[in-house]
């Protein structure tokens, strides 16, 4: 139970890690309010609350399908919310209003990714919390879970700032659109899950490269919706998203600097 | 005047609409195949389906526990709550076997789906038939 504990937290929280990582690394670029990110992590862990108190309700909806829909919409939701948080910060207007839509843009995105990805982890963790032996395994599970995403998202946070710094500098903008492009595959999966979507035989399996359910399958599938086996309909969606982000977002920007990388290198 | 990204976002939009509405996949009547999780076993463990049709399938969890169907095969993932049914959607599949399994009681919730086509199930009676006419 104890392992069990400690993947099923990797799998659903390492997404809220990385965001948080991705919104810290650019604070202090973009002059996001602190403030305002806390006050979305905590708006988050009560939504999370509210939607893990009502989540049975809303899955037994439009015949059984209530929940692939409320995440599907959700995940739309906080595409957009990116798409839009890197478009206001491109515009380079640094003025108090502007400072505050961003802030509030990237809060918001944070809340929903918090409500959406600990509720999972949330039915699992109170449904066997009767268990007298699963008591222990939850909390060590938890304890050990929560230090390797807080290892993952440090790293992620360094990551990001070098190579905002030595390579492209927008380099964290174009993961969150990577991130974002991520939650519209998973969108995908959702509604071809409750065949809302026609299902086509999948195009490639890269299980043997990169297994879809190793350590680092799960970090891929947090930060850009990794799919190892996906159908054209998805590689289809996931470039139309892709595409939708750079023509909305203005992508690519001419913030080329190779030349510290080669500092760096040499 | 609208902008050519304007008329591309709308192009899509409308296309993809228009695909979804129209594609007779979407509307189809599926068959129905039905699983039962108790004490954290399913029940059947094997269930067969036919080759290239997507099938539905309905899974009800007669625990106090909440489960979650998962199966790296089928690219599906679904939680159960307790004394609930839920509803996914798998194929259209080739022949083989997939697996699936509880996520939150992996040793013991476990299961196989077998993708047999009609032919296969002819080919293996064939022989019997073939020694009943004692043609050797």
């Amino acid at each position: 139970m104890l392992i069990n504990t400690v993947l099923l937290f990797l799998s659903n929280s390492l997404v809220i890690f990385m965001i948080v990582a991705l919104l810290m690394s650019l604070k202090s670029k973009l002059s996001l309010s602190g403030i305002a990110l806390i006050l979305g992590a905590l708006v988050g862990v009560f939504l999370m609350l509210m939607l893990w108190f009502y989540i049975d309700k809303i899955s037994l909806m439009n015949d059984d399908t209530g929940l692939e829909w409320f995440y599907a919409a959700l995940h739309l939701l906080v595409y957009f919310l990116i798409l839009f948080f890197i478009n206001i910060s491109n515009k380079n207007i640094q003025n108090t209003f502007s400072n505050q839509k961003k802030s509030q843009s990237a809060a918001a995105v944070l809340a929903l990714i918090i409500m959406l990805q600990g509720t999972n982890f949330i039915v699992y963790f109170i449904g066997y919390w009767s268990y007298e032996d699963a008591v222990n395994a939850l909390f060590v599970g938890v304890t050990l879970g929560a230090g390797i995403c807080i290892s993952i998202s440090v790293l992620l946070y360094f990551f990001c700032s070098f190579l905002n710094e030595r390579l492209y500098g927008q380099s964290t903008e174009f993961i969150l659109i990577l991130f974002a492009c991520g939650l519209i595959n998973k969108t995908s999966d959702l509604l071809l899950q409750i065949d809302f979507l026609p299902s086509t035989r999948m195009i490639f399996d890269l299980n043997f490269i990169v297994r879809e359910k190793s350590e680092l399958g799960y970090f891929l599938k947090a930060l850009f919706g990794y799919d190892a086996s996906p159908t054209i309909l998805q590689v289809g969606l996931y470039f139309t998203a892709l595409f939708t982000a750079f023509i909305l977002c203005q992508f690519p920007k001419k913030l080329w600097r190779f030349f510290r990388l080669k500092e760096v290198i040499s | 005047m609208k902008t050519h990204a304007v008329f591309i976002k709308e192009i899509s939009i409308i296309s993809i609409v228009l695909f979804l509405t129209f594609s007779p996949d979407v509307w189809a009547k599926r068959t129905e195949y039905v699983l039962e999780l108790k004490d954290h076993l399913f029940f059947p463990a094997v269930i067969t389906i036919p080759p290239n049709e997507k099938v539905k399938l309905i899974i009800y969890n007669r625990d106090t526990t909440p489960e979650e169907f998962d199966s790296f095969d089928l690219n599906r993932e679904k939680v159960i709550f307790p004394n609930k049914k839920a509803v996914i959607f798998i194929g259209p599949l080739p022949v083989g076997e997939y697996q699936f399994f509880g996520e939150f009681n992996p040793n013991s919730a476990k299961g196989t789906i077998k993708v047999k086509s009609p032919l296969h199930i002819k080919e293996a009676i064939e022989p019997i038939i073939g020694n009943n006419r004692g043609d050797i």
